[in-house]
């Protein structure tokens, strides 16, 4: 953002030094209002189709077709939805601590909207480039856990607090492992800056940070482990576990105040998603185009140019096929696994991933220091952790293979009709 | 050994605190004096050679000048029965409380005092359990008189058919629902009248009539109209007449410790049933099951109907399993009538028992699942469970409320259609248990969940009455179907299966779980024996016109879903049961979580409900 | 777990089969992306209606056809709950007994099909319908006789000429579920 408001800078108003201007302020004012509609935008737009996509995975996950009445196929569920909470009535208990009650659900919207800035959705496409991106990301999203815990003492529920105080003890715990898991790629990218961290990466899968070495593949699942923690997603949705705490934090909430609540929890599957593709699947980078190529093109153009912009929508589109890839997978695990107990969430964390991300910062100095960068050891083990990677999805593939075949003749015989019903086929 | 040498043992070692042996019913009961009662206990329960270490059923029938209390008793090691009774004075009734015998009896000596009003000395806690605490007199005593309304809620409706006058026959209907009825529906029209005016009149009349409104005629205790808000919160607010009142008794606040109220609407409760959780953080320190919220007074409509009337109602007990319901009572009215039931009428009860229990499992399972936080196997087993209605309905026409036996049969014959659709079902079925252990059953998060957690301990077990796969859970081989084995049981084959420790110890919560999903592979084994065994014939026998047994006491039981389903009939040689008892699996398994809980976690507690698969209306009845 | 197992390998083994179980249970439920949902779109996309998909001897709003009724209420009798009105009178000029009412108060019934046994003159039946959605408990009352009419003579065992199961419940619950509310 801060290129192409120098672009316009230059272009539009002539100024060849951006930093001596005076009104440079306003043109960076003006990028900064631009990007954070844009993102709101994005996170609302988003959030809706992506409810859409849980509930009809979902339903399909279970025997079922899930929403399909509201537009084509139910796609527009989302907005009766959206709308229905709009419309309905916005309760405070009684005895809530109203200030705080009402506080409660901005402050976890803001902790997860926050986090966008940094995202690098395209070669250009990032709010704000800062060089402390990570440390930003982890920093801004510890205001959950303030909302979060806000929400479940406002609402004087004891379902409530249990809630908030399962959810604080969690998100501190869990922000560890996920600090330590993006250490690793600190290490790599030798830069916190998110961009950066993308540059260092490549287009090419061998080129990705995951399939660096082992610890780094290892590194990533960890990292998603963690973020599905930090992102009360099954199975450590303990916070909000319906069968235990009926609805924990958000209990007491209704109509828009709860629908924050929701948006947050969308805005962080995406973030979640995002962070594990800009960090270890390359984020936008093109295959064959150096992001070099993109930054010369902008400064050689000078003005308008159609490869610049065919670009930039070419790295948002490969940058949004891995995250939503990730989404999916976050969906399906929620959707398979059962929740686990709050003793077991912190043995989780501190027994299991906290050593492991260690081991992974350990691995990953020893590899750097001992495997030159770029030689023929290192593009060997970079093809063997492709091969590994290739082979657990096509293992996966086989399993479910093997779980459709056991299930195809039996039900041929019991319904009379095939069991083949593909995902594509929409009802 | 056999009654009558338990009685000649009591009478050589107690002489003349044994009043009498009542042989000649199909269960013997051996009358011992009241203030002996809790020594003879002991004794039947610590002598080696009678080892009577379960206690099946205590409970009170008002024989109008006394009361009596029944114990029966079981023996799993040498298998055999006995009943005890007592006899005590109907004012002011106390007998000694064998509570610390069998633990079991807690609760069904706090039930025997709430329905009947009999007193037990020494019981711990002795309060009302299906009742609220303010609620007056004893049901299921015969001079009970409903006063017709409580806390502003009356037992008579004034719409539908009621409004319209009550028919002819509703005299029947009124006994039943106690003397207020009586005085509500119009008496009956001008016969000459045509239907049509009749009904418009009788509903001009009824009209203005307006329904009872709790709110006003609730005497409040403390009106809760000092809130800011006005008279729209007081509206909304909860009749605090209708609060905790069960739980006057132990709801004082703790020190040092959160009080939660888990129910009665919670996800994770089986029905609409409360528990009283005092909680150190998440860490339990005791858990205070409240039931009755369920509570229909099913046994006191027996009371009021006849033998084959009352079929219908034994669906609603459990509701997941009520075949069973269906099974116990035909078994009961049978063994009073001696009648022998036609061979293939015996296969269509076991096949759609079978299919019953897989139904409940499929459920019991499932929703431990779902408590545990993963959705979709729940799904996928409510999905098989569809198919096994579907069976059901093809069978007897419903899907939950079977009402599918008769006594002396069933009501329709399993056809070949229905063999075949069942047959392609259980193929398929065989397959999607295997997919349903690698979904969840050996899911590390799931197994982990519930290994180690909440062992019952065989003693344990057995000193609670828990029956069915709870007990077997435990590695208590005790299968009715086995141990007192009815219907074809004996010819077929299966295996019972017991508690192995699979993921943990035995007896812990994954053993319990587990348990019932290798229950439905033995009963999808016994399912397919029956269909090749099924013979030819009648399915119902020849019964007398009016079914009015002669005097006697009969305790039949079947092993339903959810352990021994008992019922004890009392006959007094009329067509309607002079007492009807029934003895649920789910009742007992929810007596033992309040010594289980301390030192779960709050998820612990749902997992244990889970895996003890408590259904509430089967608790309360 | 009684063995005292070594504390590594339990640590191993416990991500080990995390990993694995998780990864045979996303196995599981990504097969089932591809495989026929079981629900179907009640009410308006079906093949069929939904009464027709249900087997015959489905236990759903009950009927009764009045020409094969010959007023011995015997289904009222036996009903557990008293759903059942019926009245039959002498009527003075023909001294014929004719039932005046006969009425099923469908918000009582449980559907437990004991009165379909106990009628002798296959009068009485369970219909396949079950949709019964009303905004009345009043209008749930199904009333089967329009005017009086005469019972039929016929006996036990004799075949009766009976309207096809399901044919008369329509007009009836038209009739009693379109009145006013109250």
């Amino acid at each position: 953002m801060r290129q192409i408001a120098d672009w316009i800078i230059l272009n539009l108003f002539g100024v060849a030094d951006a930093g001596s201007w005076p009104y440079s302020w306003l043109v960076y004012l003006g990028m900064m209002v631009f990007a954070a509609v844009l993102a709101i935008t994005f996170v609302a737009i988003f959030a809706g189709p992506v409810t859409w996509v849980e509930r009809r995975v979902a339903g399909r996950i279970m025997s079922r077709l899930g929403p399909n009445r509201v537009g084509p196929q139910g796609f527009l569920q989302w907005l009766a939805d959206g709308l229905k909470n709009l419309l309905k009535e916005d309760l405070i208990p009684d005895a809530a601590d109203r200030p705080l009650f009402r506080l409660a659900p901005h402050l976890v919207w803001m902790g997860m909207f926050g986090a966008f800035v940094v995202l690098p959705f395209g070669a250009h496409l990032v709010a704000a480039d800062l060089n402390v991106g990570l440390l930003y990301i982890l920093a801004i999203t510890s205001l959950v856990v303030l909302g979060l815990l806000m929400a479940g003492w406002a609402s004087n529920s004891k379902w409530a607090l249990y809630g908030g105080i399962r959810s604080t003890a969690q998100l501190v715990s869990y922000e560890i492992p996920t600090a330590f898991s993006l250490m690793v790629i600190v290490i790599l990218a030798g830069t916190l800056s998110t961009q950066e961290i993308v540059r260092a990466q490549g287009g090419w899968p061998w080129d990705w940070f995951v399939f660096r070495n082992p610890f780094t593949f290892l590194a990533f699942f960890l990292l998603m482990t963690s973020s599905l923690a930090e992102g009360n997603r099954v199975p450590f949705d303990l916070p909000e576990a319906e069968s235990e705490l009926v609805a924990g934090y958000n209990i007491e909430y209704s109509g828009m105040r709860f629908l924050f609540f929701l948006f947050a929890e969308w805005a962080n599957l995406w973030i979640m998603a995002a962070i594990g593709t800009f960090c270890f699947l390359g984020g936008w980078q093109i295959p064959g185009v150096s992001p070099d190529a993109i930054d010369a093109l902008l400064a050689r153009s000078h003005g308008w140019s159609w490869s610049w912009v065919g670009l930039q929508a070419l790295s948002f589109a490969i940058f949004a096929i891995k995250a939503s890839w990730l989404v999916f997978v976050v969906i399906q695990i929620r959707w398979t696994l059962p929740r686990l107990r709050v003793d077991q969430l912190m043995i989780a964390c501190w027994k299991y991933l906290v050593p492991m991300t260690l081991v992974c910062i350990l691995g990953v100095l020893a590899m750097a220091l001992l495997i030159p960068q770029g030689g023929v050891l290192d593009y060997l083990i970079r093809g063997l952790m492709m091969v590994v990677g290739g082979a657990l999805v096509a293992l996966f593939l086989w399993r479910a293979r093997v779980n459709y075949m056991l299930a195809r003749d039996s039900y041929r015989k019991m319904e009379g009709r095939e069991l083949w019903f593909p995902p594509y086929r929409l009802v | 050994m056999d009654a009558a040498q338990i009685h000649a043992r009591l009478v050589e070692r107690f002489a003349e605190a044994v009043l009498g042996f009542e042989q000649e019913l199909i269960d013997p009961a051996i009358a011992v004096a009241a203030g002996r009662i809790r020594e003879i206990a002991q004794y039947l329960r610590d002598d080696a050679a009678l080892q009577m270490d379960f206690l099946r059923c205590l409970t009170g029938v008002d024989r109008r000048e006394t009361l009596e209390v029944v114990y029966h008793l079981l023996s799993t090691v040498h298998l055999h029965t006995i009943v005890l009774k007592v006899q005590v004075a109907p004012d002011g009734a106390r007998v000694d409380s064998v509570w610390d015998l069998w633990r079991t009896a807690e609760w069904y000596e706090r039930e025997a005092f709430d329905l009947l009003g009999i007193g037990f000395t020494g019981h711990p806690d002795l309060r009302r359990i299906m009742m609220p605490d303010d609620w007056e007199g004893h049901p299921l005593r015969k001079d009970y008189v409903f006063s017709g309304e409580y806390h502003g809620i009356t037992a008579e409706r004034s719409d539908g058919l009621d409004a319209f006058g009550a028919p002819a026959t509703d005299k029947k209907a009124a006994q039943a629902r106690g003397a207020a009825a009586a005085a509500a529906p119009p008496s009956a029209e001008e016969p000459s009248a045509t239907a049509a005016t009749v009904s418009a009149e009788v509903a001009e009349t009824t009209s203005p009539v307006e329904p009872p409104v709790a709110a006003e005629k609730t005497p409040r205790i403390d009106e809760p109209g000092e809130s800011p808000s006005t008279g729209k919160a007081s509206r909304l607010s909860p009749p605090t007449a209708f609060q905790p009142a069960m739980h006057t008794a132990k709801a004082d606040p703790v020190e040092g410790y959160i009080q939660l109220n888990m129910g009665p609407h919670h996800p994770a409760s089986h029905g609409v049933l409360n528990f009283l959780l005092f909680t150190d953080g998440e860490i339990l320190s005791r858990v205070i099951p409240d039931v009755g919220y369920l509570h229909r007074g099913m046994e006191k409509l027996a009371e009021s109907m006849p033998y084959a009337s009352t079929m219908p109602y034994t669906d609603r007990i459990d509701y997941l399993a009520s075949m069973f319901g269906n099974w116990g009572w035909a078994l009961a009215a049978e063994k009073l009538l001696g009648i022998e039931v036609p061979p293939r009428a015996e296969f269509c009860r076991v096949i759609a028992g079978e299919l019953n229990r897989i139904a409940s499992h499929l459920i019991g399972t499932g929703s431990t699942s779902l408590d545990l936080g993963a959705f979709t196997p729940f799904v996928h087993w409510l999905r098989e469970r569809e198919t096994v209605n579907d069976i059901m309905e093809m069978i007897c026409g419903a899907r939950l409320t079977y009402n599918y036996m008769r006594i002396g049969g069933v009501a329709r014959d399993i056809s070949q259609q229905v063999v075949d659709k069942t047959r392609r079902w259980l193929d398929h079925f065989l397959g999607i248990i295997d997919e349903f252990d690698r979904l969840i059953s050996f899911n590390e998060i799931f197994v982990k969940r519930l290994a180690n957690v909440a062992v019952i301990s065989p003693q344990d077990a057995l000193s609670w009455g828990l029956v069915g796969p709870n007990l077997r859970a435990s590695g208590v081989a005790w299968d009715l179907r086995r141990a007192e084995p009815y219907s074809v049981y004996p010819e077929l084959q299966f295996d019972l299966v017991l508690g192995k420790g699979w993921r943990g110890q035995v007896g812990d919560a994954y053993d319990r779980f587990y348990c019932r999903i290798e229950e439905m592979r033995q009963s999808v084994g016994i399912l397919r024996q029956a269909f090749d065994r099924m013979p030819e014939g009648e399915i119902r026998a020849e019964l007398p016109r009016k079914i009015k047994p002669a005097a006697n006491e009969v305790y039949s039981r079947v092993e339903s879903a959810r352990g021994e389903m008992g019922f004890y009939v009392v006959s007094d040689g009329t067509d309607k049961p002079y007492r009807a008892r029934y003895r649920t699996g789910s009742f007992t398994s929810m007596s033992i979580i309040e010594h289980l809980s301390p030192g779960l976690m709050v998820a612990d507690l749902v997992a244990l409900i889970g895996s003890l698969d408590v259904i509430a209306p089967e608790v309360d009845r | 777990m009684s063995k005292k197992a070594n504390p590594v390998v339990s640590y191993l083994s416990t991500i080990w089969r995390a990993m694995f179980s998780t990864f045979e249970g996303l196995a599981v439920t990504f097969s089932w992306l591809f495989r026929r949902p079981i629900t179907i779109q009640y009410p308006d996309r079906l093949e069929k209606p939904v009464q027709e998909m249900l087997p015959e001897g489905y236990r759903g709003i009950l009927e009764v056809d009045l020409g094969c009724c010959t007023g011995c209420l015997l289904c009222s009798t036996t009903c557990p709950i008293d759903c059942i009105a019926i009245q039959v009178v002498k009527n003075p000029e023909t001294k014929k007994r004719e039932v005046i009412r006969f009425d099923i108060d469908i918000a009582k019934c449980m559907y437990c099909g004991l009165c379909t046994e106990a009628c002798n003159f296959d009068a009485l039946h369970h219909t396949r319908q079950f949709e019964g959605t009303n905004v009345s408990r009043n209008n749930l009352v199904l009333h089967f006789v329009k005017e009086p009419r005469e019972v039929s003579s016929h006996k036990k065992g004799e075949p009766c000429n009976r309207r096809p199961v399901g044919s008369i419940l329509p007009e009836v619950m038209k009739d009693c579920f379109d009145q006013e509310e109250g």
